[in-house]
């Protein structure tokens, strides 16, 4: 066997389409699970005992099975219960459901870290609930819960490369086929390494340079 | 970089520098190469948790270097990551439904074959996701029994 690096270097559009593709998915993802993971943890704060319970339960089912085997739920066995989806919808959906009860998980944890006397204070110079969430806990949860999003987002940028098992035309699903036409199987899939690697280094260089922007409002311990 | 790449990346790598490894062996080497680096860093922090005047204290008693290694470090490190270690263990699990994609028949692969004869998506890829519900949750429960015997960290 030889090595040769034309066979990616040849199809470079394409692969970059397919990267637009990725680069789309992880942010709808996050998005998406970013509104339905803070849903999620307003309704374990708010409402009655059984919607928490309910709540509790669907974030434990999601984060306790595979994102593969919710995927082929949603994608395969959606029309069965009349939920027929393309597989960037199907896609888009699992990721965001399954985003947003990881992300559930960090609000409700950063809802728990803002002192109760700061929301009792508030609440004393007339503040309403919403305006409290707004302004005093929400502000001061996300310098806390920060390396904690960081983290999920970049691990959902690699659930993205999942997708492709769903055929949406990704990164891996591209370069994957582009390596079954050619038989570059090595040259294509270290290709992919490599652009999925400098993809998260970017993401955790912005990372950082998040966490020490908002590190100047951390209370000093 | 994703699991899956890593796994395509030893499914493909090692025939091609010349080792023949059978699709399970190279899909559990993948496993472990991704759970160790995450283990070390869960560790490296767990070694760091560990207070210093305790391994003074060691050492001050005629404990040898390996001793204090053993008999100190080690325990308290794991105690304190008990609950990040359980945690990694459960995303392995999951994490074990993408070896399905180099052939291992396991539990995703044998799914996704009786529904290619039965045509039953929903049913089947159901029951295999509660399987997996029911392997993490006796995970978890594991582990909260372990850091309970374990004395919680204090």
């Amino acid at each position: 066997m030889s090595f040769d690096p034309a066979v990616i270097l040849d199809r470079w559009d394409e692969i970059l389409a397919a990267l637009g593709v990725t680069l789309g998915t992880w942010i709808a993802g996050v998005a998406i699970g970013l509104v339905l993971g803070f849903a999620l943890a307003l309704m374990q704060r708010g409402l009655g005992r059984a919607v928490r319970a309910a709540v509790r339960i669907v974030i434990e089912v999601v984060r306790g099975t595979p994102f593969l085997v919710q995927l082929f739920i949603l994608y395969y066995g959606g029309p069965r219960f009349g939920l027929v989806l393309d597989p960037i919808e199907a896609g888009l959906l699992g990721l965001g459901v399954y985003a947003g009860a990881y992300f559930a998980e960090i609000f409700r944890a950063g809802f728990e870290a803002v002192p109760k006397g700061q929301v009792e204070a508030a609440a004393c110079l007339g503040m309403g609930r919403a305006t409290i969430t707004a302004r005093i806990v929400l502000p001061q949860m996300l310098v806390v819960i920060l390396p904690a999003l960081v983290n999920l987002v970049i691990i959902l940028s690699k659930e993205t490369a999942i997708l492709s098992i769903v055929t949406i035309p990704e990164l891996t699903f591209v370069i994957r086929g582009i390596g079954a036409e050619t038989f570059a199987f090595v040259e294509t899939t270290l290709a992919l390494a490599l652009i999925y690697w400098g993809l998260v280094e970017v993401a955790a260089g912005a990372g950082r340079w998040a966490e020490r922007r908002v590190g100047r409002f951390l209370m000093p311990a | 970089m994703p699991l899956l790449v890593q796994l395509l990346l030893v499914y493909y790598l090692l025939p091609f520098v010349g080792i023949d490894v059978p699709p399970l062996v190279a899909a559990i080497m993948a496993l472990a190469l991704c759970a160790a680096a995450y283990f070390a860093e869960i560790l490296r922090g767990g070694f760091l948790g560990v207070p210093n005047g305790q391994l003074e204290a060691a050492r001050l008693l005629g404990f040898r270097p390996a001793q204090v290694l053993w008999r100190i470090r080690v325990p308290l490190a794991l105690r304190l990551t008990m609950p990040a270690l359980v945690n990694e263990c459960t995303m392995i699990l999951k994490a074990s439904s993408l070896i399905s994609v180099v052939g291992v028949s396991e539990l995703t692969r044998v799914s996704q074959n009786i529904v290619a004869t039965t045509y039953r998506p929903l049913e089947i890829y159901v029951a295999g996701g509660v399987l997996y519900l029911v392997l993490n949750l006796a995970l978890s429960g594991l582990g909260l029994w372990l850091s309970r015997r374990l004395g919680g960290g204090r």
